[in-house]
């Protein structure tokens, strides 16, 4: 269901929907909308929980520095210190559909990647896709693998290479 | 003139603006959400809407543009612990003449010691990496950048304020940098 709301905005910023709008092809009201949803999904969590923005080639010099194993630790030190806080945050629980759910959120709107997940006879094949290079899918690797065995504690495989990290397990 | 005014900072109202009555049709969870977000920031739901769609004009349409992306500020720091101080310098001021100012043209259709101030003022207030202040009393420009992270990301960002500042707009400059504050001063 929908509902009403009268909102007084400032006329620049009226403007600037009304010029966006006409850019994008899509109503001022799906604009604002979609502002509104980014503010509750995404932004007041991200804000909570430190993270900031940064331009993809400023963080690849970075990693330029660490060696793949480097980079993978790196990655289960983010994927304990930080994603998994950060999905028993917003989602008061940590299960295997909730981690889900939030790589889709993070391939949604912090755009560090793209994200898949299929599932045949009890195979599951989670993809993670991004143009950052070997190290950013050793980093990626870590941070599943971290996340993933903590949570349903079994064997998993996985696979990297310069633009995808794969993880695959039974479940 | 000061850059430090609410009235001019990115995310407040403009002085001189009047305001239009606009109706939306949300989704009633969004709005049950907007409203929670209201009560615990003791926001009306006016101000919630105008801060968040003002913050989609001036900065998320021009961060997917830019394929900036959102990470933990620890992991920076972590990362910028392998780099020297020298390093970190050279790394901003690689990051100023790289990527800061090309992006200020595409995003401002040029390259001014307004746009490269309106530019920082808004990283500042939606990237949330550091807090930034900008003066200008006689003619004298200051500016305060001061930032969380530790000794070497003053470093970085004393290397990006010299290659915006002093590189690319020419201006000669002057620095002190402690961990987490740049200050920079320069003539107009």
């Amino acid at each position: 269901m929908t509902v009403t709301r009268t909102l007084r905005l400032d006329d620049d910023l009226e403007e600037a929907l009304l010029r966006m709008s006409e850019e994008e092809g899509e109503s001022v009201n799906v604009l604002a909308a979609r502002s509104l949803r980014r503010l509750v999904e995404w932004q007041r969590p991200a804000e909570k929980l430190g993270l900031v923005t940064v331009s993809p080639r400023m963080l690849a010099r970075l990693m330029d520095t660490q060696t793949v194993d480097q980079a993978r630790e790196l990655g289960r030190w983010v994927g304990k210190e930080i994603w998994e806080p950060y999905i028993r945050y917003v989602y008061r629980t940590v299960t295997f559909d909730i981690m889900l759910q939030s790589l889709d959120l993070m391939s949604r709107y912090s755009l560090q990647f793209q994200y898949d997940h299929a599932v045949s006879g009890g195979r599951n094949v989670v993809v993670l896709r991004h143009s950052m290079g070997i190290k950013y899918s050793a980093f990626y690797e870590g941070a599943l693998l971290a996340v993933l065995q903590g949570m349903l504690k079994q064997d998993m495989r996985s696979s990297i290479t310069d633009e995808l990290c794969t993880i695959e397990f039974q479940r | 003139m000061s850059s430090n005014a609410e009235a001019g900072k990115p995310g407040k109202r403009s002085r001189g603006h009047r305001s239009i009555t606009r109706t939306l049709r949300i989704d009633e969870d969004l709005d049950e959400e907007i409203q929670r977000i209201s009560r615990k920031d003791r926001l009306s739901i006016n101000q919630v809407a105008n801060r968040a769609l003002r913050r989609f004009v001036e900065w998320d349409a021009a961060v997917s543009t830019r394929s900036l992306v959102s990470v933990p500020s620890k992991l920076l720091v972590k990362l910028m612990e392998t780099q020297t101080k020298a390093g970190a310098r050279e790394l901003g001021r690689w990051a100023a003449l790289e990527l800061f100012v090309p992006n200020l043209k595409a995003q401002f259709a040029s390259f001014t010691l307004d746009s490269a101030i309106e530019g920082m003022s808004r990283l500042s207030a939606y990237g949330g990496r550091f807090e930034f202040d900008h003066t200008l009393s006689e003619g004298n420009h200051v500016i305060m950048l001061r930032q969380p992270f530790g000794a070497k990301w003053s470093e970085y960002y004393a290397g990006a304020l010299e290659g915006v500042f002093g590189t690319a707009l020419g201006k000669k400059v002057k620095l002190k940098v402690t961990d987490d504050i740049c200050l920079f001063e320069f003539q107009e």
